[in-house]
């Protein structure tokens, strides 16, 4: 295909506003998948997407379209929609030269939608407005537009109304993708630079990488080197997306497609390293290579320690397909064997979580999340400490640093008072506040990355009625005053629950995580006192009073096989729960410490 | 070789269901029907007799449903028929609402020699609350027949934790039941089950309330009743013999439908049969039974039931039976169990038993049993 007929393209928009199902209807409309094939929504492939109406991972599809007589091939990019993920939706939108902005025409436009609008900006991408869902009768296409003018800064009369459910006007979108998104830019430069934009893992043939070309082409047999990581492929094959794979056996100048080259570890292959010839290699990489680690760490424990084998397994089975994902030994003596992961943020650990629960069938229990110190000890010697287990004695330290980022909150101002306050409890300091027109403001706050992962987002999103937009960067390391805080249940401490916090919220926190446990943990034949202690110091308590009636009233011979029933059942809810002590612990209060107390 | 055993009949029919009850019953009946049933049942008691060898049936429960609702006359042909000799204790369930001073005499005749009559509650703001069928005043008309009637035995079931329940609504129950001459008293707290209708309007069961089990405890002792099972009174040699032979696990048989039976074999191996909780296909089966499901129990199975209905035994399970059966003590079978619980269990030379607290955590005491035994 000539380049002038090649169109990058991506679809950007908040949750819920349609963007998978759009993309399902252009594929449709452009035959590019077989309808007995189509299962609602392809490019969300994993259950967890769809259940919860996010992308994940991204995904890569070509169309092919007829415009006057003329054949496009149309890449769409999907991106994935989450603040933990932003550095792979900013690779996989300089991986294009348009992009599709989907605005709900009930919800109107909305801050992530923003947010997402400048990294596409940042990137010079040409802009289509999408309004969708014009079928609701809550449609409201003319406010819609009003905003798209006043809120975005986007030419109204361009935006493309549709209907991605009905499957109206879509012909129009696929349209305005080849007459306003420009072709890909041609270089007199045949060097090969391409950017490799997300890879995924095949059991057949091993690592698939997603690439852009850039300038040069990629056909098979050639010999790659991948700038980053340092090393060199051959490639055994190269195409494009069409759902499945289809061979072309090379990729030119402005294509996007997939190369294999035997590689075996998904953490072999970088998002966002450039690709270049071994023969002719480019001088300089392509720009905003990051590399991506792990900010939030907890250790995954099975529930039931013979479980322990299928953990390791499947943990395995996940890292083939998730590079960001970073794990190792660990062992608690109230959960026995385990790992202690890193993770991108929040997000992702839950979805980690929901994998392990739902495709491998293992019940977890996941520890309290914690952020990466620096502690510098007496003596002059420094470690870093992730996990609350190994955090030294505190008559040791000399001082410890804790991650700071940089948070950019975009919201309309009437939920500015609010918000400020949150980013005020969550020990921030105001760096700006910018008025970016009439109604909407940004603000920049330098917050510890702990305050983060503890309830902010969802703080955030509530008190915002989920207006505001959150992007952040980690910055850097600064002093602070942290403490361990252990929790007892019946006098003893469980290591797994045990918390690293800053002194001025110990309090706080060890009284919430003792109310959760009170509601969480079953009452046994005993009294058990639950503690939140500083070493020696109890700072919160909570007590369970014995229960003293757990009997069937009424049990006869007609009654002995469902009684016995009721009893197997009442088993396994018990095998489900941890021993420690004389205590049984549910999964679920593990997860007290993760969760705050609601509003 | 030939055996002795209970026999439970269920007549699955009643005139209304109470909101609260999710045993199998069908409301929709006439005569026939009920003379239909009868038969079969008739039939299945026979074929049951013949297979486990049965010489005699020395304990017979007719429970529903609402055996009440038998016609009479139906009720003497049906006794007849089955050919009873040498019953100690023959037991009928009624309503009182509905029973008339006809049936009773059908009873006594037919040689029945107790009455149990579920009364649940006097206070009509409760029966309307749990939507228990009948008004009060003739639950009173229908006892005072009953005590009328002259039968050796007389036994009342109550229920106890009833929503906006008081002590003194429990306590005036009992006093109320008392007054009709009764030598045996139940008392069930509510147990609210999913899909019924009282658990559909949102009822929950009561909150553990120690002072109102030890008040309406008391109540009943005062009235010279004494507590043989969780849920059971008595006065002296009153005690249900039918019911006793379920908490020692000692042979009886089901009949009707979802009715059950456990049988010992000459190898000490526990069979149990169970029958469909369908009225239909409980008629329409062969006179071969088909419908039966027969399970043989493991040995640890059989343990396990023999602790969780010896357990509600106020004087526990009977050690002698207990060895005849598995060759060893109750409690060499749950060693850490036994090292866990402790505090609750007592045993002499003649019985293995819990304490009251032990009785009140006899679920989580079972839970513990049931792991260490795996089966």
């Amino acid at each position: 295909m000539k380049q002038e007929n090649i169109r990058n393209f991506c679809i950007i928009a908040h949750i819920d506003h349609g963007k998978s199902t759009l993309a399902d209807r252009m594929i449709e409309m452009t035959n590019s998948v077989d309808l007995r094939d189509m299962k609602n929504q392809l490019l969300d492939s994993m259950d967890i997407e769809r259940e919860r109406g996010i992308t994940i991972k991204s995904q890569a599809v070509s169309m092919t379209y007829s415009y006057k007589g003329e054949e496009f091939l149309l890449n769409l990019v999907d991106t994935p929609g989450h603040v933990d993920f932003s550095y792979e939706v900013s690779r996989a939108i300089s991986s294009c030269e348009g992009a599709l902005l989907l605005v709900d025409a009930a919800q109107g436009v909305e801050a992530q939608t923003l947010a997402n609008l400048y990294l596409a900006l940042e990137h010079d991408l040409t802009i289509i407005p999408v309004i969708n869902k014009i079928d609701l009768p809550s449609a409201d296409i003319e406010g819609v537009k009003k905003q798209i003018d006043h809120d975005l800064g986007l030419d109204p009369d361009t935006a493309v109304c549709v209907s991605a459910k009905a499957g109206t006007n879509i012909d129009q979108i696929l349209e305005a993708i080849v007459t306003s998104i420009p072709a890909p830019t041609t270089t007199e430069d045949d060097t090969l630079k391409a950017l490799i934009f997300d890879s995924h893992y095949d059991p057949y043939r091993g690592v698939i990488v997603h690439v852009r070309i850039f300038s040069g082409s990629i056909k098979e047999g050639d010999k790659l080197f991948f700038f980053h990581q340092n090393s060199t492929y051959k490639v055994e094959e190269a195409g494009k997306f069409k759902i499945k794979l289809s061979r072309t056996g090379s990729l030119v100048d402005g294509e996007v497609g997939y190369i294999i080259c035997g590689i075996k570890n998904i953490s072999d292959v970088r998002v966002g390293d450039t690709v270049t010839s071994v023969s002719s290699p480019c001088s300089k990489p392509l720009k905003g290579f990051k590399e991506v680690k792990p900010v939030v760490y907890s250790s995954i424990y099975p529930v039931d320690t013979n479980d322990y084998n299928e953990l390791v397994n499947s943990l395995e089975k996940l890292k083939l397909n998730d590079a960001s994902l970073v794990y190792e030994k660990d062992s608690s003596a109230a959960l026995g064997f385990g790992f202690r992961c890193g993770f991108l943020g929040l997000l992702h650990l839950e979805v980690i979580q929901q994998r392990l629960e739902r495709e491998f069938d293992l019940s977890v229990i996941f520890t309290s999340p914690s952020v990466q110190y620096k502690v510098a000890l007496k003596g002059g010697s420094e470690i870093f400490v992730e996990n609350p287990a190994h955090y030294p004695d505190p008559s040791s330290i000399e001082t410890v640093f804790e991650p700071y980022i940089k948070a950019n909150i975009i919201t309309p101002d009437d939920f500015l008072g609010p918000i400020m306050n949150l980013c005020l409890e969550k020990r921030g300091v105001q760096i700006h506040m910018n008025y970016l027109d009439t109604k909407r403001v940004e603000l920049v706050y330098e917050i510890p990355l702990a305050e983060v992962l503890y309830d902010f987002y969802d703080t955030l999103k509530s008190i915002s009625r989920g207006y505001a937009s959150f992007d952040y960067e980690v910055i850097d390391l600064r002093e602070t005053n942290l403490v361990k805080v252990d929790i007892l249940v019946n006098g003893e401490a469980v290591d797994a629950l045990s918390l690293l916090v800053h002194k001025q919220n110990a309090e706080y926190r060890a009284r919430v995580v003792c109310k959760k446990l009170r509601e969480e943990i079953p009452r046994h034949q005993f009294k058990i006192p639950i503690q939140g202690s500083i070493g020696t110091k109890v700072i919160a308590r909570e007590t369970i009073s014995a229960m003293r009636k757990d009997v069937t009233a009424k049990c006869y011979g007609g009654d002995i096989s469902r009684k016995k029933k009721l009893l197997q059942k009442q088993k396994e809810g018990k095998k489900r729960m941890k021993l420690v002590g004389n205590v049984e612990l549910p999964q679920n209060a593990f997860l007290a410490v993760l969760k705050s107390e609601e509003k | 070789m030939s055996k002795v055993a209970g026999l439970y009949i269920h007549i699955p029919f009643c005139r209304v269901k109470c909101d609260y009850c999710s045993f199998y019953s069908v409301t929709k009946f006439d005569t026939h029907l009920i003379d239909l049933y009868l038969a079969k049942v008739v039939d299945q008691v026979f074929f049951l007799k013949d297979k486990y060898q049965i010489s005699l049936f020395d304990t017979v429960f007719i429970g529903g449903g609402t055996p009440s609702l038998i016609p009479p006359a139906s009720l003497a042909l049906f006794i007849d028929r089955l050919n009873l000799s040498g019953v100690k204790e023959f037991t009928v369930e009624v309503n009182p609402e509905s029973v008339t001073s006809e049936f009773l005499a059908s009873c006594g005749d037919s040689g029945v020699n107790r009455i149990s009559a579920g009364v649940q509650t006097f206070s009509q703001k409760h029966r309307d609350i749990i939507g228990r069928v009948g008004q009060e005043e003739k639950v009173l008309a229908g006892l005072d027949l009953i005590a009328g009637a002259g039968f050796k035995h007389f036994s009342i079931d109550l229920i106890s934790h009833l929503p906006q329940d008081s002590i003194s609504r429990i306590s005036g129950d009992i006093k109320s039941a008392a007054g009709y001459g009764i030598d045996h008293m139940s008392i069930y707290s509510l147990s609210v089950e999913d899909g019924t209708p009282l658990s559909d309007r949102g009822a929950t069961e009561a909150d553990e309330d120690l002072a109102y089990d030890q008040a309406f405890g008391e109540v009943v002792e005062s009235c010279g009743l004494s507590k043989y099972e969780i849920s059971n009174y008595a006065k002296a040699d009153c005690q249900s013999l039918h019911n006793l032979k379920y908490w020692d696990m000692e042979d009886f048989v089901g009949v009707g439908p979802v009715a059950s039976g456990t049988i010992c074999d000459s190898q000490n191996r526990f069979v149990r049969h169970e029958n469909p909780a369908d009225l239909s296909k409980y008629l329409l089966q062969s006179s071969k039974f088909e419908q039966i499901v027969y399970s043989k129990l493991s040995r640890n199975e059989a343990i396990f039931e023999n602790f969780m209905m010896g357990l509600r035994l106020i004087r526990g399970i009977d050690n002698l039976l207990f060895v005849k059966k598995f060759q060893a003590l109750p409690l060499s079978f749950i060693p850490k169990t036994y090292d866990r619980f402790s505090e609750f269990f007592l045993v002499d030379s003649e019985f293995t038993s819990l304490t009251p607290a032990g009785r009140n955590i006899l679920n989580t005491i079972l839970v513990d049993i049931l792991d260490e035994l795996e089966f």
